[in-house]
């Protein structure tokens, strides 16, 4: 029996549900708005009220201004490379996954100015230093929401009302938040979103999006067929044709928009808060094991459902890989694709071992890890 | 020249983007307006082929797209004479439309 706590890797299970409209739409067919038939018209529409239903939980009253990805490092992509060019200075934090280090670091090549924010366990992002980052050619403000390492939150209220203040846009990657914490760009001071299908929202793999705010347009990334405009060499510059040639993942997203009415039915708030508990039983009972090091603090309810840890200097990876082989528990160990964040720990050498449960995820599943783990601890300290 | 639900219908909407033509289909379903996509006429060129028709008499509905923040390249009645930009009369000068004058071939 295999207990999964890697759902900031991918959420699993699925529910019932996107299963279910998974098939239907690939029993259905259709290309989403290619050519006029009834087929694709109907795919098509079906893309429409995932993008309808995206648009009400975000906050944002225009469904054209969703943009389907594949996932959410080709939304972060798409913002950054639409954004920003040569010349252009771009603020970022030092938690960053390689989702956004690594364009950047494209884009720094190409002679954008890159700042990023330093900061320490308790203190993630330092604002004073990153009020006095801006420049007159600071042109995007790009960080994450939650550390996928260890769940730990960004101030991303006061980054944003400071970034309004110089006129900056803000990107928030909410790879670790979409779905589980309630953002509404009517209160949130976020001008562009990204996020991934696969992870809170539920839905299946090769999904994800941005979401684009009023006051925010974006140069292409990828460019070719939009189903519109069909007679022009030239892209459209209408949203979301500008940014979704090529055919688009109509049987996933038929998926997400299952997940996110799962979601919706259950309550956001309620899937969180259980996922929230679940993670503090996993705190305090691996507060009990002899020479585990806890990363992110001790409160499950002030961060995203992720509990790092350590056992005394072993490498996290053998601990993973016991975790899994001996007792079938699915973690994360290793590096997370977030070098700088591990820097910011102190474990880059080590890495640590991830559990991020779902609200699928049982008390018992719960006590079997850390049974598990007490018996690895036993084995190798 | 009429085809399909226009030759019934009479008004049309057409879009850059076939998610805006969505958009307005709810928009006019929640008011109980019937419409149907149809291929956009070729006199009138726009972004997305296809567009939305929907009854005459519904008309006045097209401020309701607006107050939706639907985007719509135009809107026409479809006369015997080719389509005429709605809200204006027949032999009216005067045109607000202004680039969607010489779509009339239809
Ligand atoms: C913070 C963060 N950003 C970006 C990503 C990338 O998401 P995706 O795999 O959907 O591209 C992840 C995935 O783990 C993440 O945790």
């Amino acid at each position: 029996m295999m207990i999964y706590l890697d759902n900031g890797a991918t959420s699993w299970p699925k529910p019932q549900e996107v299963k279910l409209i998974m098939n239907e739409a690939l029993d259905s067919g259709g290309n989403p708005g290619r050519g006029g038939h009834g087929v694709s018209m109907e795919a098509a529409r079906s893309v429409y009220r995932v993008r309808e239903l995206l648009s009400k939980i975000f906050g944002i009253n225009k469904p054209t201004r969703v943009v389907f990805t594949s996932n959410a490092t080709q939304a972060i992509n798409t913002a950054l490379f639409g954004i920003l060019k040569s010349g252009d200075h771009v603020i970022t934090s030092s938690l960053e996954h390689n989702a956004v280090t690594r364009p950047l670091n494209v884009l720094e090549n190409r002679g954008v100015k890159v700042t990023r924010i330093s900061g320490r366990s308790g203190n993630e992002f330092s604002l004073e230093e990153y009020a006095a980052a801006f420049r007159d050619n600071t042109k995007l403000v790009v960080t994450l929401h939650a550390s996928n390492i260890s769940g730990v939150l960004l101030p991303v209220e006061q980054i944003g009302e400071i970034a309004r203040g110089k006129g900056v846009p803000y990107l928030l990657d909410a790879a670790q938040t979409a779905g589980v914490y309630p953002l509404d760009l009517n209160s949130l001071p976020v001008d562009i979103l990204a996020f991934p299908g696969h992870k809170g929202l539920l839905g299946p793999q090769g999904t994800g999006g941005l979401v684009i705010g009023d006051n925010c347009s974006l140069r292409p990334f990828i460019y070719g067929g939009t189903g519109s405009l069909s007679e022009l060499d030239s892209q459209p510059d209408f949203l979301p044709d500008a940014l979704e040639s090529g055919t688009l993942n109509g049987v996933g997203i038929a998926g997400l928009g299952g997940g996110v009415k799962y979601l919706l039915a259950q309550g956001m708030d309620n899937v969180r808060k259980r996922e929230q508990q679940l993670c503090q039983s996993l705190i305090d009972g691996l507060l009990h094991i002899p020479g585990v090091k806890l990363y992110g603090g001790t409160d499950a309810a002030t961060k995203a459902p992720i509990v790092a840890f350590n056992l005394g200097e072993i490498d996290s990876m053998i601990v993973g890989d016991m975790l899994d082989e001996e007792y079938g528990i699915i973690s994360r160990a290793g590096l997370h694709c977030a070098p700088h964040a591990h820097r910011m720990l102190g474990t880059i050498e080590q890495g640590v071992v991830r559990l991020s449960p779902s609200h699928f995820t049982t008390e018992v599943e719960i006590g079997e890890t850390l049974k598990a783990v007490a018996k690895v601890s036993k084995e190798l300290l | 020249m009429l085809y399909g639900m226009l030759k019934e219908y009479r008004a049309l909407i057409t879009f850059d983007s076939l998610s805006e033509a969505f958009g307005a289909e709810q928009v006019l379903k929640e008011r109980n307006c019937p419409s149907a996509l149809i291929h956009t006429p070729r006199s009138l060129r726009a972004g997305c082929n296809r567009a939305l028709c929907f009854p005459l008499a519904f008309k006045d509905l097209i401020e309701d797209l607006i107050d939706a923040r639907v985007v719509f390249t135009g809107c026409y009645e479809a006369r015997k004479e080719g389509f005429v930009p709605l809200g204006e009369e027949a032999g009216d000068s005067e045109s607000n439309q202004g680039e969607d004058n010489d779509d009339l071939s239809g």
